[in-house]
């Protein structure tokens, strides 16, 4: 926890309701996102029991397995929503547009799915590694859609660990990057506890608010009691089934397990779109296009090698996890730039570690020369009238929030003001006349986050000795499929 | 200096042993270059392993091998490629720098360095760069195999960065001190990966031993850094590696005009200095307290110590200079764990008048030396103990970065910290070491080997 939200924190348990940490809106809330609701068993976390799912408030949908456990009752409820699913989520790579920037052409648009917490984005790992790799001849030949419907899966579940990506939004991280509450993390998680906190209902304090909403479960896990009400139900569903599984025999059976299931979607339905609506209304953020952008070439990625049948490995080679690690640290570190040059209030924090500077813009020097290897060249000094000390040292590199792709500027010095601040001149680092400088007696903030795409450093196509066994290992034996346990 | 000269300053038997190993290593290296093969060469902190891959190129270059050498971060490739020029003047050393990285003047000047395009490195006898300056060459096909490759700081250096030098060489040297700070990522889930052949945040030792456990691995057994009063803490860093002290017991002194101070905080100061000046080593233990990670009142005890050290006028001799001569700042380095700590002692020092006394992190201490340290304990004032902060490389790094004496500041309820209960830490398959666990260990091994020199108010 920042200083900041350390802060915030203890404001909101005064105020007794959340505080904003942000003054925009960091993340796409897209206009018709594909919300899913999934509930699992206690004790099988690899089978969705039922899934809500639509996407719009007003046309929830639900499908529900009957028991889980059993394979072609599983995939048979997985089955109805993959039809709804994979269309939804494909259509969109059906329209292309070419993007200069990245060389190659990207979906238009892209799906958004939106879920309420962090749990659910596992729950789809789960379902996607479980799905994606099943065999699609032999005795036990899966539908290919289940199979699709996996890939998807996985790709999101994959896609969700890059930073400030908005393919899967899982609301309750949504939430604690724009709002902060006395809550500890684990708390958060509860989205009903967390939207409790943020805005409890008229007359009543976020503190108890919170405790109250914090009794139900939006899944994928059940609560305890739910359980308990269910198992007689599957029980019973069991008995009068028999062995059969086919949609004629086990349809008319399910309604008692619907009705179970049903305000159970419903109550998480209601918390997803009540959040979702609130959010949308803030200002979106600029640089959430930039980071839509890349959310749409991953997609397009995605859509374009699967259609050519592309496997994905279960497991990286050295090589796609040297480059997955680049790529989630480059992901990281730009986010947290974007974010904090985009909002004043997110770069509160970089200003209390020291790592930016803001004040008045008192002097610029837009023509100071100096001598270079030889020659005198431009390099411009703004100085600022900070209010606060300066713990910046000389000779730090830092960026103008104004252009944070533009060239860099150095410390040049730093001098206590009589009023209690400082001032800090600041060194651009280009003579170029096409850099902008800071207007004269703006308010300007110098940090260090930059927003220029990090230098990657190529790897070679085959992996070196000392990366591999002198001889392979064995391939492990097959999960699912001719091998049953 | 001549082997006369060094009677009763060195310890010939410690030095005996050292030599031998290295020898041994880099005759292995030498000895075959028809298959992929390595040699790890691990060391503790100031073993003089920089020299030893200088002398590697060396006798690489007698077998008229072609040799790349690769290192973490830029600056030590600047002082590798000035030691190798300077020590192999029939040699011409070739750096590849980064776009926007010239070599400093202290080895640009040498008349047998040269910094070219990596396309024209090919065909040089030794070059140097940084592993993903020339992995990126090397993958792009401006810069061809060689026949031998020798990684300095090869466990601060990661697997994925080893990935892109792996293939430019069949013979490959790996050089590094098991007791610094292990490879770290900003993101979120850095154990994702985590004892899976692929994981890109393991060491380049690591990686090579995984895959070819039969690779053999030579310990030097010295330390010519540290004396012996400081090998003695030391060796709880390493537990699988024995090393001694290069330097006879009493050749490093450090001096300080006596006095002593009339009110309490001016006494624990001076009591500190007196005993890093006779032990080597003062551990400053202030009352249990919660704290800020940026603690103020260790802020002003660590200021104030390096303020009473230069007023107590501070002469060292050893064993390059056995006459007194004056301790200057830039000799003395103040060590800590966060940034904040960094900025807020930084700032007091400058206005203090001790600009030039060095402040850093950890991490940025790394392969660096002083005479006297100042030290912030990871552990001081802190509620409860994580990976981070347990974590036994930054506390090596602190504590053996001085050839003199250091002086160590924390709190009581440190060492009560290690007999609560122990953070969870999940089990990775096919990840033996835990390193919450090896951290608390390694700390409370610490401090016992520091209570003879526990200091309270």
């Amino acid at each position: 926890m920042n200083q900041l939200d350390a802060a915030l924190a203890a404001r909101s348990f005064r105020a007794g309701r959340g505080v904003r940490s942000a003054s925009l809106r960091h993340r796409r809330l897209a206009p018709n996102p594909l919300a899913l609701v999934f509930w699992q068993l206690g004790g099988e976390p690899f089978s969705a029991a039922a899934i809500g799912y639509g996407h719009k408030r007003q046309n929830l949908r639900m499908v529900v397995a009957g028991d889980p456990r059993n394979r072609d009752l599983a995939f048979a409820a997985l089955l109805k929503f993959a039809g709804w699913f994979n269309q939804r989520f494909e259509v969109a790579a059906g329209y292309r547009e070419w993007i200069q920037e990245e060389g190659t052409e990207v979906s238009s648009n892209a799906p958004q799915v939106i879920v309420a917490n962090e749990a659910s984005v596992e729950m789809i790992g789960r379902l996607g590694r479980r799905l994606a790799y099943l065999p699609t001849d032999g005795p036990k030949a899966a539908p290919p859609e289940l199979i699709r419907l996996g890939q998807h899966f996985l790709f999101l579940h994959r896609h969700s660990r890059v930073a400030g990506q908005q393919l899967v939004v899982p609301l309750t991280d949504f939430l604690s990057q724009h709002w902060v509450t006395p809550q500890s993390a684990f708390e958060q998680q509860s989205l009903g506890a967390f939207n409790s906190y943020i805005a409890p209902p008229a007359g009543s304090s976020g503190f108890h608010a919170a405790a109250e909403s914090e009794r139900d479960s939006l899944g994928p896990v059940p609560s305890g009691d739910d359980d308990q009400k269910l198992e007689p139900l599957v029980d019973r569903f069991n008995l009068r089934r028999g062995q059969a599984t086919d949609a004629v025999t086990v349809t008319p059976l399910l309604i008692p397990i619907e009705n179970h299931y049903r305000p159970l979607i419903q109550h998480t339905w209601t918390q997803v779109w009540d959040c979702r609506d609130r959010e949308a209304s803030w200002l979106e953020a600029p640089s959430v296009e930039r980071r839509w952008q890349s959310d749409r070439k991953a997609y397009t990625q995605h859509i374009d090698w699967t259609a050519k049948n592309g496997r994905t490995r279960t497991r990286q080679t050295a090589r796609q996890a040297a480059v997955r690690l680049r790529t989630l640290e480059d992901a990281k570190a730009r986010l947290q730039a974007e974010e904090a040059c985009d909002d004043p209030v997110k770069m509160i924090p970089y200003i209390l570690q020291n790592k930016a500077v803001q004040g008045r813009v008192v002097r610029i020097e837009a023509d100071r020369r100096e001598r270079i290897n030889g020659r005198m060249l431009r390099r411009p000094l703004v100085t600022l009238l900070s209010p606060d000390a300066c713990l910046v040292p000389r000779g730090k590199e830092l960026w103008w929030t104004g252009s944070p792709d533009g060239r860099s500027y150095l410390i040049h010095d730093v001098q206590p003001d009589p009023s209690g601040g400082c001032l800090v001149t600041l060194k651009l680092t280009t003579g170029s006349t096409a850099t902008p400088l800071p207007a004269a007696k703006s308010q300007a903030c110098f940090s260090v986050h930059t927003t220029t795409k990090a230098w990657f450093a190529n790897l070679p196509p085959t992996e070196p000795w000392s990366h591999r066994p002198p001889v392979g290992e064995p391939p492990p034996a097959p999960i699912e499929g001719e091998n049953p346990l | 200096m001549t082997p006369q000269d060094s009677s009763g300053v060195y310890d010939p038997a410690v030095m005996e042993a050292a030599r031998s190993v290295a020898n041994t290593a880099i005759q292995d290296f030498v000895s075959r270059s028809d298959s992929n093969r390595g040699v790890v060469v691990t060391a503790p902190a100031g073993s003089g392993k920089t020299g030893l891959v200088v002398n590697a190129v060396g006798a690489a270059r007698r077998q008229k091998f072609r040799v790349a050498v690769g290192t973490p971060t830029n600056e030590q490739a600047f002082s590798l490629v000035r030691r190798i020029a300077v020590d192999h003047p029939g040699e011409t050393v070739t750096f590849v720098p980064a776009s926007d990285i010239s070599l400093p003047t202290y080895a640009s000047q040498l008349s047998n360095v040269q910094q070219v395009k990596a396309s024209n490195a090919n065909g040089a006898g030794v070059i140097v760069g940084t592993l993903s300056k020339l992995g990126d060459a090397f993958s792009r096909g401006d810069l061809g195999e060689v026949d031998a490759l020798l990684v300095d700081e090869s466990f601060q250096a990661d697997s994925s960065r080893y990935y892109a030098v792996g293939g430019l060489a069949r013979l490959h040297m790996l050089v590094g001190d098991s007791g610094q700070l292990s490879p770290f990522s900003t993101i979120d889930d850095p154990d994702h990966w985590r004892g899976l052949p692929e994981d890109p945040l393991q060491t380049a030792v690591g990686v090579l031993l995984r895959n070819h456990p039969t690779t053999p691995v030579y310990k030097l057994p010295i330390t010519r850094r540290l004396d012996s009063r400081a090998a003695v803490v030391a060796q709880a860093f390493y537990p699988d590696l024995r090393f001694s002290a290069a330097v006879m017991p009493g050749v490093r002194q450090l001096r300080l005009s006596p006095a002593i101070s009339n009110e309490p905080r001016g006494r624990l100061i001076d009591r500190a200095l007196d005993g890093a000046c006779k032990n080597g080593w003062a551990h400053v233990e202030l009352p249990t307290a919660p704290s800020l990670t940026a603690d103020p009142e260790i802020i002003d005890l660590i200021a104030g110590t390096v303020d009473r050290l230069a007023q107590r006028g501070p002469k060292t001799r050893c064993e390059s200079k056995t006459t007194w001569s004056d301790l200057p700042g830039a000799r003395v380095a103040v060590g800590v764990s966060h940034n904040d700590q960094k900025d807020l002692l930084r700032s007091r020092l400058d206005s203090m008048g001790h600009s030039d006394v060095v402040v850093e992190t950890a991490n940025k201490l790394q392969g660096l030396e002083f005479d006297v340290i100042v030290a912030w304990h990871p552990l001081a004032g802190l509620p409860e103990v994580d990976e981070f902060h347990l974590e036994a490389g930054r506390l090596c790094v602190l504590l053996t970065r001085h050839r003199h004496a250091c002086i160590l500041f924390g709190r009581a309820s440190d060492r009560a910290l290690l007999d609560a209960i122990p953070p969870t830490s999940p089990a990775y398959l096919g990840f033996n070491p835990d390193p919450v666990y090896e951290g608390r260990e390694t700390h409370e091994s610490v401090f016992v080997a520091l209570e003879p020199h526990r200091l309270t108010r």
